[in-house]
């Protein structure tokens, strides 16, 4: 078990650092960020001091062995048009993003999986209808657009709701329920086949034919076991939650991260765009270790 | 064996509902089953001796399938009339089944006393110690080594054999009345095969239980069971004793079952049957075998025969049962 | 018990994809596929002849009629039968060029990552062994990655551009592509069929795509329906948040982004093109679903 841990941990060290190296190259070597802060009728002179200033004229490897260094003790640079540590700049947005995550994939999951569970154990039933129907149009609908309607509707029609911001709770039920929307189809639809696999085996009807309840055999015999492959899939989810974040936090003016990185690319500041994403990407294969140790927890075959 | 039977089937009816038009999977079966008595049902796959048995513990599945006519009495009982939780208390207590693959029929998800004791758990309402006490006992019954520490295994750490075991020690840890067991050994190894069938034997012999055996082999009905039923396109075609249906098989689908199965010694010519057979959205009118039947005539292809008696406990559905050879 | 088995010498005999064939299966198949694909055609029709049927200029702004309702309501025109924007432009030209703007997007993507991809699939499915597993190693790791993620990095150090979408779409499709034709090679490849073509000399590259290729392509068809819808809903996510095509191109998300901060001045400006994005991808999902469970069982679980 422990072993298994060391190795997946290895592995997303690995991944961590062959991401860091992806995203630099391409900022570092194919953007030039002096283009970004000095007008384009700068002097020679006035490029040359800049670059120096960034470090910029040093060879890329030492600027890669530099940025990690930094890295390593908290620093991410400087935002080149704010001025400001990019660190500070993300650590003071990091708990919206944090907050409109967790309760979306709270909603996520409550929803997606009882229905995909019920959809599956009464095929061709209403229930299936409607997930069905959930499924398809989740899949369809621009999350930014059913964002939008959705702020038509409550806030410009009705009123119930404030259109954006955050503060108090009433500001977060729209943007969690539009994230929500956006992941719940996608975890339904694995819910509902890996259920309909699961119910077709044989050791389902041995838990009928011992006399077991229904409701137990749906949730203590399948979903156990369909549970492996909802487990899987749950890395996937936290891509899907760090861009819908993106797209709905620029539709709420929700001040995440994920809106911080858009009025970053309108500014084309680089440098906060690096540190948002390698922070994503850390996080992101952070979750998928979490996810592999858990497999391992719920599937006894892998267990040594 | 001549009480009262422990389980009756009558005329029991189950169709499916499909894409292609209604199946009837099962089209009037009738057979009893008495105590300490083993009846195999042999047929071809496809012929509803699968759902048959699944009819017996109402598993048919929904939403497509149904048992739409018929009657089935557990000591009297008619378990067509039970309430679903009545029925749950059935399965798995009174009724037991055992399926066909082993690897497939045990949760991986849990251990093998986990699975065990959930079937004790439910019906005799044991916990803690006792409960443990019972799943090594039912463990222990089906020969299986060091039942203590096996209860602490998964499934995939056993071998099929063993994994077949632990089903049986499930289907006989409540003690039941009668047994189904599905193709118990289609999928084991030939020597585990014998094995295992010694042992239901053996258990049979003990507790006196019930047994339902499907199987297309004819040599485990030989060697196992009591009586024989063959089914054909979803009836009984023929049924009767072990020794009567070998010895003097009148049935013409069981005369060319007998002869399609190979024997050491004695009969040297392996026939297959001819023809495919009927399609079960589509059945003929008469007789279901009439057009794989080398005996048909036109009375056999225009109504479906009666049910002829050829001795004591030994009945054919065939026009000319008993004249044929 | 019901289910018929699929025999294997089914895939291999299965009838040429044609489009009279696809008219006849409409026609007995009924309304179900017939919806989507009149919606598609309608949008292919669009698009192509924009420049033609556009009551109006896509870009030509004009003040004086600017948040102009639509025309069945109280305020609107018959000049503008979708209502105009915060520029006076009319929504309903502007829509129509929209719909030229995801097919091109969607058809160049396709022709770049589809190709790769399906080449890649062929590869790693006819040649296996070390080769196989390297390829699927490098999908594996394509599939995992954020696309929206890579594409913000991407608009950031490039401007945005058609060229960098149709990069970044490309650089995401490409795995689906590959894993999927890989499956339906290895199933291909011990085909009778197969080993003759070898045996008598065929080469490789000829073996791969007179007898092989062929056999993907109802996959390929069901795959590239499905991938459209995708392609349309990631370029319009990625204009929408000012990292896809640069305005004032008539992008349907630029659009729905223009309305954004409109919301009480005019709630047809979003709306309609966000319509537009839905009903289209909408009815590409449909289309394939529909495609891959008459054309193609085997897909059934993808």
């Amino acid at each position: 078990m422990s072993r298994y841990i060391l190795a997946r941990f290895l592995q997303a060290l690995i991944s961590l650092l062959a991401v860091t190296i992806g995203v630099f190259l391409i900022v570092r070597t194919i953007g030039d960020p002096v283009n970004v802060i000095l007008p384009i009728d700068a002097s020679r002179e006035q490029v040359e001091q800049v670059r120096q200033s960034l470090g910029l004229d040093k060879p890329v490897l030492t600027q890669y062995k530099d940025y990690m260094f930094d890295m390593m003790q908290g620093d991410l640079g400087l935002s080149y048009t704010k001025r400001q540590p990019v660190m500070d700049l993300v650590s003071e947005r990091v708990p919206a993003t944090l907050q409109l995550g967790l309760v979306s994939l709270a909603i996520t999951f409550f929803i997606a999986i009882p229905l995909g569970v019920y959809a599956a154990a009464r095929k061709g039933s209403w229930v299936d209808w409607v997930s069905r129907i959930f499924a398809v149009l989740g899949q369809s609908i621009p999350v930014f657009w059913l964002g939008i309607i959705l702020i038509q509707l409550f806030a410009v029609q009705w009123g119930l709701l404030p259109a954006g911001g955050r503060g108090e709770w009433k500001q977060l039920v729209l943007p969690s329920v539009t994230l929500g929307i956006f992941l719940i189809s996608g975890l339904m639809r694995l819910t509902r086949s890996a259920m309909l696999e699961v119910l077709g085996s044989d050791y389902v009807k041995m838990a009928r034919a011992k006399g077991v309840a229904e409701q137990i055999v749906l949730w203590k015999h399948a979903f156990r076991n369909a549970a492996i492959p909802v487990l899987t899939f749950s890395a996937l989810l936290l891509v899907g939650v760090l861009s819908g974040a993106v797209i709905v936090e620029t539709v709420f003016a929700w001040p995440g991260l994920g809106r911080l990185v858009v009025e970053s690319i309108r500014s084309r500041d680089l440098n906060v765009v690096q540190g948002v994403i390698v922070l994503f990407a850390g996080f992101y294969i952070l979750a998928n270790l979490c996810v592999d140790i858990l497999y391992a927890y719920v599937n006894p075959r892998i267990r040594f | 064996m001549d009480s009262k039977p422990v389980l009756q089937v009558k005329d029991l009816k189950v169709q499916f509902a499909t894409r292609h038009g209604l199946i009837k999977a099962v089209d009037g079966v009738t057979f009893d089953l008495h105590r300490g008595e083993s009846l195999g049902i042999v047929g071809e796959s496809g012929s509803g001796k699968s759902m048959t048995s699944l009819a017996v513990m109402r598993l048919v599945p929904p939403p497509n399938g149904r048992i739409v006519a018929g009657e089935i009495f557990l000591n009297g009982e008619n378990l067509l009339k039970k309430s679903n939780s009545e029925m749950r208390d059935i399965r798995g207590g009174k009724i037991a089944m055992i399926f066909q693959d082993p690897m497939s029929s045990l949760n991986p998800a849990f251990t093998i006393g986990n699975q065990v004791g959930e079937a004790v758990a439910l019906h005799q309402h044991l916990r803690g110690n006792e409960l443990r006490k019972k799943v090594i006992n039912a463990l222990s019954l089906v020969k299986i080594p060091a039942p203590e520490t096996r209860v602490k295994s998964f499934p995939h750490q056993m071998s099929g054999g063993m994994r077949q075991r632990v089903v049986g020690a499930i289907a006989l840890s409540c003690e039941p009345e009668v047994l189904i067991a599905d193709e118990p050994t289609t999928s084991l190894d030939v020597t585990v095969q014998a094995q295992y069938l010694r042992l239901l034997k053996e258990i049979q012999e003990e507790k006196q239980v019930a047994i339902i055996l499907i199987t297309h082999d004819l040599g485990i009905v030989a060697r196992l069971c009591h009586r024989v039923a063959v089914m054909y396109a979803g009836r009984i075609v023929e049924i009767g004793s072990t020794e009567q249906i070998f010895d003097k098989p009148s049935h013409p689908y069981t005369i060319a079952l007998l002869r399609s199965t190979p024997k050491l010694e004695g009969v040297s010519r392996l026939d297959s049957i001819e023809g495919e057979p009927p399609d079960p959205s589509n059945l003929p009118d008469g007789c279901r075998f009439a057009p794989r039947c080398k005996w048909a005539k036109d009375k056999c292809r225009e109504a479906y025969p009666p049910r002829v008696q050829i001795s004591d406990g030994h009945w054919a559905d065939c026009w000319f049962a008993g004249d044929l050879k | 018990m019901a289910i018929a088995e699929q025999p294997a010498a089914g895939r291999v005999a299965r009838p040429r994809f044609s489009a009279g064939g696809v008219f006849r299966t409409v026609r007995h198949y009924g309304i179900i596929p017939g919806i989507p694909l009149f919606v598609l055609v309608t949008l292919i029709f669009v698009g192509a002849f924009a420049p033609l049927i556009s009551p109006h200029e896509p870009n030509k702004q004009s003040l004086l009629d600017s948040n102009v309702a639509p025309a069945w309501t109280a305020e609107g025109t018959s000049n503008n039968l979708l209502g105009t924007d915060r520029f006076g432009r009319d929504q309903l030209t502007r829509i129509f060029y929209g719909a030229r703007i995801s097919l091109i997007v969607s058809f160049v993507t396709i022709a770049i990552g589809g190709a790769i991809g399906t080449l890649v699939g062929l590869t790693a499915g006819y040649f296996g062994g070390w080769l196989d597993s390297l390829l699927m190693r490098i999908v594996d790791v394509f599939l995992a990655f954020p696309g929206l993620l890579l594409a913000i990095v991407l608009a950031t150090v490039f401007e945005p551009s058609f060229t960098i979408v149709i990069l970044v779409a490309s650089l995401l499709i490409w795995p689906r592509f590959a894993r999927l034709v890989r499956g339906d090679t290895l199933g291909i490849k011990p085909n009778d069929f197969v080993t003759y073509a070898r045996i008598t000399g065929t080469p490789t590259p000829r073996i791969l795509m007179k007898h092989i290729f062929p056999n993907v392509i109802p996959t390929l068809l069901v795959l590239c329906t499905w991938e459209v819808g995708a392609i349309i809903l990631l370029e319009s996510s990625l204009s929408f948040l000012g990292a896809g095509i640069p305005p004032p191109n008539p992008s349907w998300g630029t659009m729905v982004l223009d309305g954004r901060g409109q919301l009480e001045e005019g709630w047809w400006i979003s709306l309609f093109p966000g319509l537009a994005i839905m009903t289209t991808v909408l009815s590409l999902n449909l289309l394939g679903d529909w495609m891959r469970d008459y054309l193609d069982p085997k897909l059934r679980h993808a």
